[in-house]
């Protein structure tokens, strides 16, 4: 840079004014970062996180639409056990979450083609729990629970 | 396979950040950039090591952040951009006395932190004896004073 000075320096003000544009651009991603975390998108919590539906008749399931790899999620499937009280999860739901543990424990368990069917006890409507752990990261892998005649499918992300 | 991953996002991720959230976390420490230093290495090491602390794993991680490190200076020794981008360039902050107002807002400094510099450095006791102050890429704030016969 010429300057009537006999300072010799590497400066660049031209790259300078380029490079804080572009760090109050980043400090903006921050900001979004942060906006995003709180609203569940980066999961462990949030609206964006955790979804609750009805999968059909007398069929609620909450479960995590966004979570993270290795990181302990939960699903909830609500039924009325006068229609059924059994779950089946597909083996997409399988290789993409260990369950855990179910509560309460459930009466059976047995392979199906489609993956793992689990009956559970019940008197009356009930919620069966699932701790799930996510196996690997995935982006809008799709999965499906069936409950009794009832398939609920959803697009899981697992972020890393 | 894991270890390498991480290490690699990590690493990429603490340069970018560290290197937007601009020089005054690397020099200028108060307590709290200190705090957040230390926060940032707590962190940084679980995501690092997940639940895995064998020793076959620190030392893949070890080798992967050095092997990083040294391609990146290979990369910057190649290519001035490069080198620009990740290590900045020094800004002056007075030049022959003039204060640029303008640089010091945005590389979030004050007048004190030069005064502070030029005290610490020459021993001089205010604005009006320095000739030139420089942020340089490092962080650090050098002070040219002006010469007694200015």
């Amino acid at each position: 840079m010429d300057r009537p000075s006999q300072l010799i320096l590497d400066d660049d003000p031209d790259f300078q004014r380029r490079f804080w544009r572009v760090q109050r651009f980043v400090w903006g991603l921050f900001a979004l970062v942060i906006l995003l975390a709180l609203a569940g998108g980066a999961g462990a919590g949030g609206v964006l996180a955790t979804r609750h539906v009805k999968a059909g008749e007398g069929v609620e399931v909450r479960f995590p639409a966004i979570a993270r790899w290795r990181t302990p999620a939960h699903l909830a499937v609500g039924f009325d056990a006068e229609r059924s009280t059994e779950i089946e999860f597909d083996h997409a739901f399988l290789e993409l979450y260990a369950i855990d543990r179910a509560v309460p424990d459930p009466q059976s368990a047995e392979l199906t083609r489609r993956g793992i069917r689990m009956s559970f006890s019940a008197d009356g409507g009930g919620v069966a729990y699932f701790d799930l752990v996510p196996r690997h990261p995935a982006l809008g892998r799709r999965v499906s629970i069936r409950v009794g005649d009832e398939d609920f499918r959803y697009q899981a992300f697992v972020l890393p | 396979m894991d270890s390498v991953f991480r290490g690699a996002a990590i690493y990429a991720i603490l340069l970018v950040v560290l290197r937007f959230s601009g020089r005054r976390t690397l020099s200028q420490m108060t307590p709290f950039d200190l705090v957040l230093i230390l926060i940032i290495a707590e962190t940084t090491q679980q995501a690092l090591l997940g639940d895995d602390f064998s020793i076959t794993n620190a030392a893949i991680l070890i080798v992967t952040l050095c092997a990083i490190d040294i391609a990146l200076s290979y990369l910057k020794r190649a290519s001035s951009p490069v080198a620009t981008w990740l290590d900045g360039r020094p800004t002056l902050l007075i030049f022959e006395g003039v204060i640029d107002t303008h640089a010091l807002k945005k590389v979030r400094m004050g007048r004190e932190e030069i005064l502070e510099a030029a005290r610490q450095l020459h021993g001089l006791e205010n604005l009006d004896q320095v000739k030139h102050a420089i942020l340089e890429a490092d962080g650090d704030i050098s002070i040219i004073p002006r010469s007694s016969s200015n």
